[in-house]
């Protein structure tokens, strides 16, 4: 007996690699079965539930996103609604199988990119000097990847342009990054890559803090303690594994 | 007034350290992130009058043997060795060559910590040598037979986090070890066991004690600190160790994390290196009774490096020659001159 009907028919495609399970790496996968069920109704067996899917994010000109509302839910383990649906029983069941710690948010609220930056006339001008603000050093930083979502960190609102100061005459920069949940246990990670792409961006001058949000994380005081230490900082960067896991936070994914 | 003497671009990357030779050839040695230590020459700074590059390179250790920054250096009392501390977790022993005086060969591996070694630091009489690092122990090992062998003679883990700096007690085989969990531990060598001990615990600092420094007598001790403050404590107790107690605090005058802080044993000069690239000169106010003791004031300010300075040593024999490394991978050798 199946577990789920899908009223359908969609076939999407079969191929999501098996070493993508959890890290939801294939975007054009996605891409289509999103479409496909935009507005539409997930009806399983012995679950009666409708569920708006949103409209793909993932889309070349950014649209507004509407909020996932479950209209109305009886048990329903997380995984299936956030997972997309299988035309076949034994890959869900794949799905299934995931333990709960491969994504601590499997459902992470996605918001709107900003407006790419205006160009004023003083900016065209070549001989102005070109300050740093804090729109530059959110250019530097929106499109670092979050570990675990195939998003990057603006999407899912951990920075804001607002929570940047730059002072340029004392030459220091103050961010606060928003975890997506309280015990969300990347977040050092996520620091880590702020601080790192800051480093190889920025001129030598500026003195960066970063720490979380206050009231934002479980443990927000060890974690920003630990991103302050820059001997600390420094010995984990030459973590060569470390490393390698902050780089693939850092690169631009080819869409 | 700081004046600079000459500035060496030593390393590609940070420079983390430098120790000044306590004896014998005027050495001076830094250490790096691009897993070198430089050793300098600097025998031309005794003169009255300085050529215009005192110092020079004579040698580069740890090529090839250090697979990660080497965080700290130290001189032996000799001066005819040199320990190297590295985050990939050893610490090397070098030995100069009887037949060429520039040149040192590897003498130990000492491997022991866990994960990376945060300082090095010798014992003034010779026998004894501390490490620490971030697996929270500091280990203190004793040289056998004409530093031959290297014998571990006592394992701490009473640190609840990583020590950052040990430091020695400049007459007796007393040890201070600082660390991120914000106290600083000292021991002594219980000496009916043979074993190590700790003796008092000190805290006081919101947040990690970075560096810490004796004066001259042994009496006092300074410390600094992540919290922007450096706090001077009295040992209460005269006849054992076991009391100190903080009798001053300076705070106000730092804007960022003080990375190292060095007591002149000659002058009683306390320079600090901070993370705003300055290094501050304070010395302490003369007092008239023993009520206003222990009150210190800021006597100078200056912007040192481009980047955070990391380390600052008072020369320990010529009186006002202070060497200093930071972020920017430069060495530079400053010359006090008093103002009035």
């Amino acid at each position: 007996m199946p577990l789920f009907r899908n009223n359908n028919n969609v076939t999407g495609s079969n191929s999501v690699e098996k070493d993508t399970i959890g890290k939801y790496s294939n975007r054009k996968y996605f891409q289509n079965v999103a479409d496909k069920l935009s507005e539409r109704y997930l009806d399983l067996d012995s679950f009666s539930v409708s569920v708006s899917v949103p409209k793909t994010t993932w889309h070349q000109n950014r649209e507004k996103v509407e909020a996932r509302t479950p209209t109305k839910i009886i048990s329903m383990p997380q995984q299936i609604l956030s997972f997309p649906l299988c035309s076949n029983v034994s890959d869900f069941l794949k799905f299934q199988a995931i333990p709960m710690e491969a994504t601590d948010n499997l459902n992470p609220k996605l918001h709107t990119k900003s407006e790419a930056r205006v160009v004023t006339l003083s900016e065209l001008d070549e001989n102005a000097v070109d300050v740093i603000d804090a729109r530059e050093v959110f250019d530097i930083i929106r499109d670092i990847n979050d570990p675990e979502h195939p998003l990057t960190l603006e999407e899912l609102n951990v920075i804001e342009e607002d929570k940047i100061t730059v002072d340029n005459v004392k030459n220091l920069i103050k961010i606060n990054f928003t975890p997506t949940i309280p015990h969300c246990s990347m977040a050092t990670l996520i620091g880590l890559s702020i601080r790192v792409q800051l480093m190889r961006s920025l001129p030598s001058r500026f003195k960066v803090d970063i720490a979380i949000t206050p009231g934002s994380h479980a443990s927000e005081i060890a974690i920003n303690k630990q991103l302050a230490d820059k001997e600390r900082v420094a010995a984990a960067l030459e973590n060569s594994h470390l490393i390698e896991v902050v780089n693939q936070c850092l690169t631009m994914k080819d869409y | 007034m700081l004046k600079l003497v000459q500035s060496v671009n030593a390393h590609r990357g940070k420079g983390w350290s430098v120790d000044w030779c306590p004896h014998g050839d005027d050495k001076l040695a830094s250490s790096g992130e691009d897993k070198t230590a430089c050793i300098f020459l600097t025998e031309e700074l005794k003169k009255t009058k300085l050529p215009s590059e005192p110092i020079t390179l004579i040698t580069k250790l740890g090529e090839g043997s250090h697979t990660r920054s080497i965080r700290d250096v130290a001189w032996s009392p000799c001066g005819k060795y040199i320990l190297l501390a590295s985050f990939d977790g050893q610490v090397t022993l070098w030995e100069q060559t009887k037949s060429k005086k520039s040149a040192y060969n590897c003498v130990s591996v000492v491997e022991g910590h866990e994960s990376e070694v945060k300082a090095v630091s010798w014992a003034p009489s010779g026998r004894y040598f501390a490490s620490c690092g971030r697996d929270k122990n500091v280990m203190i090992w004793s040289l056998l037979d004409d530093c031959e062998d290297v014998e571990c003679s006592g394992v701490m883990t009473v640190h609840s986090q990583d020590v950052k700096r040990v430091v020695w007690h400049p007459h007796t085989d007393m040890l201070a070890s600082c660390s991120y969990d914000d106290t600083i531990k000292m021991y002594i060598n219980d000496l009916d066991d043979g074993d190590w001990t700790m003796t008092t615990s000190l805290s006081g600092h919101d947040s990690t004690v970075w560096g810490i420094d004796f004066d001259s007598s042994g009496e006092r001790l300074v410390s600094c600190s992540d919290d922007l403050t450096l706090k001077i404590w009295k040992k209460t107790d005269v006849v054992n160790d076991k009391s100190w107690s903080c009798v001053a605090t300076i705070a106000g005058h730092h804007t960022r994390a003080i990375y190292d802080v060095a007591w002149n044993k000659k002058n009683g000069l306390i320079a600090t290196a901070c993370g705003d690239d300055q290094i501050r000169i304070f010395r302490e106010v003369p007092a008239a009774n023993e009520l206003e003791k222990n009150n210190f004031e800021l006597l100078f300010t200056l912007k040192a490096h481009s980047s955070d300075v990391n380390s600052v040593k008072w020369h320990p024999k010529l009186e006002n020659v202070l060497a200093s490394t930071g972020d920017d991978g430069c060495v530079k050798v400053w010359k006090w001159e008093d103002i009035i």
